[in-house]
C-alpha cells in the first residue's frame, strides 16, 4: 500500500507545488497588467524560487524590469541599470524558451539597453547589441534607426553609405516611421546636397504633416533651394 | 466453468486446514460461501472421467464437485463445503445405528455406481454425519465427500487390490465400508500398523484375520450382535474381491437382515438412532474436512488470483483512486480554475504600447524640435517617449 501512495504523495506534492508556482504567476501577470510592478517582481520572483525555469514566471520578470525601466524612461532619468536587469532576465529567458515569442520585447530591450548605454557614455560600442536585437525581430526599426545613426556619425564613407541605405530600408517597409525621413534629409543637408534633403523631408511630410521638426526644416530646405536659384547656383 | 468466472477468483480468504499425501485442503470462503479447495501438488490429480460426471449431476448423500481444472500448473477440485460431523470423530457407535449410517452409505455408493463412479477412498474422515430433517427416513443423513481418488486411498480401509495399483471398483469399495464398518462400532481401526508396507501386509492377510474373534475378546459386544454382524464381515472384508458380495444392493439386504438378527425391537432401534443424532447436534460442528491437523495460516492462497482483486486490494484500489480524484481535482482547480489571462498576451501589450507610440501616433509633436542631432540621439525616437 505504502508502495503506491509514496508516488502519489509526491505526486500530490510536487502538483500542489506546481498550483503554487501557478498562482505566483497569476499574481504577478495581474499586478503587471495594473502597473504594479514592484508586486509582480516580487510574485515572479517568489515562483522563481520555487521552480527557477518557470517559463512564464520567468518572462514575468523580465516584462516587469521591462516595464520599470520604461516608466523610468519617460521620467527621463537614468535607465541603463534597469534596462541591463531587464535584459538580464530576458537573456536567462532565451534559455528556456526557444518558441520565438519573446524576441520582439527582447529585441526591443536590447534596444533600449543600447540607448541608456550611449546615453551613459557615447563612446561604448552597442553595435553588437543593436545587431542582436534586429537579429532578433528584423521588424524592430527603432534598433535599425540607431544603427543607423550611431554609422552616420562615422567618417568612414562605406558607413554613411551604409546609413543611408537602413534609412531607406525603415522608410520602405515603415512609411510612418518619421524619424527615419528627417536623419537621412540631416546626411543629405550635411553633404550639400539640399534637394535631395529637401525631397527627404517633404516626403515624410507628407506622411506626418504635422510633425514640427519635418515642418521646420522642409521650410529651411525650401529656402535654401530659393536663394540658390535667386543666386544661380541651382 | 470458465476461467474468468472460476470460483478461485472469487474467494476472499483461503485457509490450510490439511497437508495430505497427494493434495492440500483448503478451507476457502467468498461472496457465493464456503467451499472446500483441494489443491494437488506432487504431480497427483483427481481421475478426471469420475470428475467430469459428478460435476453433471447431484447424487443424494454425496458432496457436490463445483469446479475442477488446472490452476497454475496444479490441479485442483472445489467441493461445497458440508457442514457436519465427521464419523471419525464419534467415538464408537451402537450396532444398529452403525448397520443404519452403513445402509445409508450404500445407497449413495449405489447411486455412483449408477454413474459408473467408484469412491476410491471411504474412510471415517469422508463420512459427515449430520441429523436428518427429514423425520421420516433415517434420523441420521450421511454425506460422502472426498471420492474419485487415483491412488490406493487411506492404506488402513483400502482394499488389497488398491496396493496392487487397480483402479477403485466396487469390490474395492465394499471392503472399505466393511473396515470403516468395523471403525464405527469399535472406535478403532481393523488394521493398526506404522506404515504404508507393513498396513499392506496386513490388509493382504484379510482372510486370516477373525473380525469375529475381535469383537468377542473385546468384551463390548453382545453374542447376537456379533452373530448378526458376521455375514458382513464375509461379505466385506475379503482378500479377493470376487468373494466379496456382488453389490451394494446386497449390502443392504444383508445389513437388513443383521438388523433384523439383532432383535432390538423397530422403536428402540429408532430412539436409539435419534439419541445418537441428538448427540452430534451437540460436538462441536465441522465440516468437510474435518481435519484436526489443521495449522490455520489463514489468506495462504495456494495460487495467483485473476481478475478479480481481493477485498483487501479492492480496498486499496478503492483508495487509490479516492485519492487519485482528489488529486485531479486539486489539479483542475489550481490549474485550469485558477488559469490567468496569458503573461505573453501581457508581454505583446507591452510591446504593442511600446512600438505602436510612435507609428500610431505620428503627429503627435513630442518629438525634439531640434532634430539636427548635435549628438548622436537626438532626434532618436523611442518606443515609450511617444
Amino acid at each position: 500500500m505504502l508502495g503506491c501512495i509514496r508516488p502519489l504523495a509526491t505526486f500530490a506534492f510536487a502538483l500542489l507545488l506546481a498550483a503554487c508556482v501557478e498562482n505566483d504567476v497569476r499574481r504577478g501577470n495581474d499586478a503587471l497588467r495594473i502597473g504594479d510592478y514592484d508586486r509582480a517582481v516580487t510574485s515572479f520572483n517568489k515562483a522563481l524560487d520555487a521552480d527557477p525555469a518557470h517559463r512564464d514566471a520567468r518572462y514575468g520578470l523580465a516584462l516587469s524590469y521591462y516595464a520599470i525601466a520604461e516608466a523610468s524612461e519617460r521620467l527621463r532619468v537614468p535607465t541603463f541599470d534597469l534596462w541591463s536587469q531587464a535584459a538580464k532576465e530576458f537573456r536567462i529567458l532565451s534559455n528556456i524558451d526557444s518558441s520565438g515569442k519573446i524576441n520582439a520585447n527582447y529585441s526591443t530591450c536590447l534596444f533600449y539597453l543600447a540607448r541608456a548605454a550611449l546615453k551613459r557614455d557615447g563612446s561604448v560600442d552597442v553595435m553588437p547589441m543593436l545587431n542582436q536585437s534586429i537579429q532578433l525581430d528584423s521588424l524592430n526599426y527603432f534598433s535599425y534607426n540607431l544603427k543607423a545613426l550611431i554609422l552616420a556619425k562615422s567618417d568612414i564613407p562605406d558607413n554613411l553609405k551604409a546609413a543611408k541605405n537602413i534609412y531607406i530600408h525603415i522608410i520602405t517597409h515603415d512609411p510612418l516611421f518619421v524619424s527615419a525621413y528627417i536623419n537621412l534629409g540631416n546626411i543629405y543637408w550635411d553633404e550639400g546636397d539640399v534637394e535631395a534633403a529637401w525631397d527627404t523631408w517633404s516626403a515624410g511630410l507628407q506622411k506626418s504633416p504635422k510633425n514640427q521638426s519635418l515642418i521646420h526644416w522642409t521650410h529651411v530646405a525650401e529656402d535654401s533651394l530659393k536663394a540658390m536659384v535667386l543666386s544661380g547656383r541651382l | 466453468m470458465s476461467e474468468n468466472s472460476s470460483i478461485l477468483d472469487n474467494i476472499e480468504s483461503c485457509r490450510l486446514i490439511h497437508r495430505g499425501g497427494e493434495a492440500d485442503i483448503y478451507l476457502a470462503s467468498g461472496n457465493s460461501g464456503k467451499f472446500v479447495l483441494k489443491w494437488y501438488r506432487n504431480g497427483s490429480a483427481f481421475e478426471t472421467e469420475v470428475v467430469e460426471k459428478l460435476k453433471c449431476i447431484r447424487i443424494p448423500g454425496t458432496c457436490r464437485i463445483r469446479e475442477s481444472g488446472l490452476r497454475d500448473g496444479n490441479p485442483y477440485l472445489v467441493y461445497d463445503f458440508i457442514e457436519g460431523v465427521s464419523s471419525r470423530d464419534v467415538g464408537h457407535i451402537p450396532v444398529p445405528v452403525a448397520l443404519g449410517l452403513l445402509r445409508e452409505v450404500a445407497q449413495s455408493l449405489l447411486a455412483l455406481n449408477a454413474v459408473g463412479v467408484h469412491h476410491g477412498d471411504l474412510n471415517p474422515a469422508n463420512v459427515l454425519l449430520n441429523r436428518n430433517p427429514d423425520k421420516s427416513g433415517f434420523p441420521v443423513q450421511t454425506t460422502l465427500v472426498d471420492f474419485g481418488i487415483v491412488g490406493p486411498g487411506t492404506p488402513s480401509y483400502a482394499a488389497p487390490e488398491r496396493f496392487q495399483g487397480r483402479p477403485a471398483s466396487t469390490a474395492s469399495d465394499l471392503f472399505s465400508l466393511g473396515m470403516l464398518l468395523y471403525r464405527w462400532i469399535t472406535g478403532e481401526d481393523l488394521i493398526q500398523a506404522s506404515g504404508y508396507e507393513e498396513f499392506q501386509d496386513e490388509i493382504l492377510r484379510i482372510d486370516s484375520i477373525s473380525v469375529d474373534e475381535k469383537l468377542y475378546a473385546s468384551g463390548n459386544f453382545s453374542a447376537t450382535e456379533i452373530s448378526a454382524l458376521s455375514p458382513l464381515w464375509k461379505a466385506l472384508l475379503r482378500q479377493n474381491a470376487e468373494e466379496r458380495c456382488e453389490d451394494f444392493d446386497e449390502l443392504d439386504e444383508i445389513a437388513e437382515i443383521a438388523l433384523g438378527t439383532l432383535d432390538v425391537g423397530e422403536i428402540k432401534a429408532s430412539v436409539d438412532a435419534q439419541k445418537f443424532a441428538k448427540a452430534l447436534e451437540n460436538q462441536k460442528p465441522g465440516g468437510f474436512p474435518p481435519d484436526g491437523s489443521a495449522n490455520g495460516l489463514d489468506m495462504a492462497f495456494p495460487y495467483e488470483k485473476r481478475g478479480i482483486a481481493h477485498p483487501k486490494k479492492k480496498w486499496k484500489y478503492m483508495y487509490l483512486a479516492v485519492f487519485g480524484l482528489i488529486l485531479t481535482l486539486m489539479a483542475f482547480f489550481f490549474i485550469v480554475g485558477t488559469n490567468s489571462s496569458d503573461i505573453d498576451e501581457t508581454g505583446n501589450l507591452l510591446l504593442k504600447k511600446s512600438r505602436n507610440s510612435v507609428t500610431m501616433e505620428p503627429d503627435s509633436g513630442l518629438e525634439s524640435q531640434d532634430s539636427l542631432p548635435s549628438t548622436i540621439l537626438k532626434d532618436l525616437p523611442t518606443p515609450s517617449l511617444d
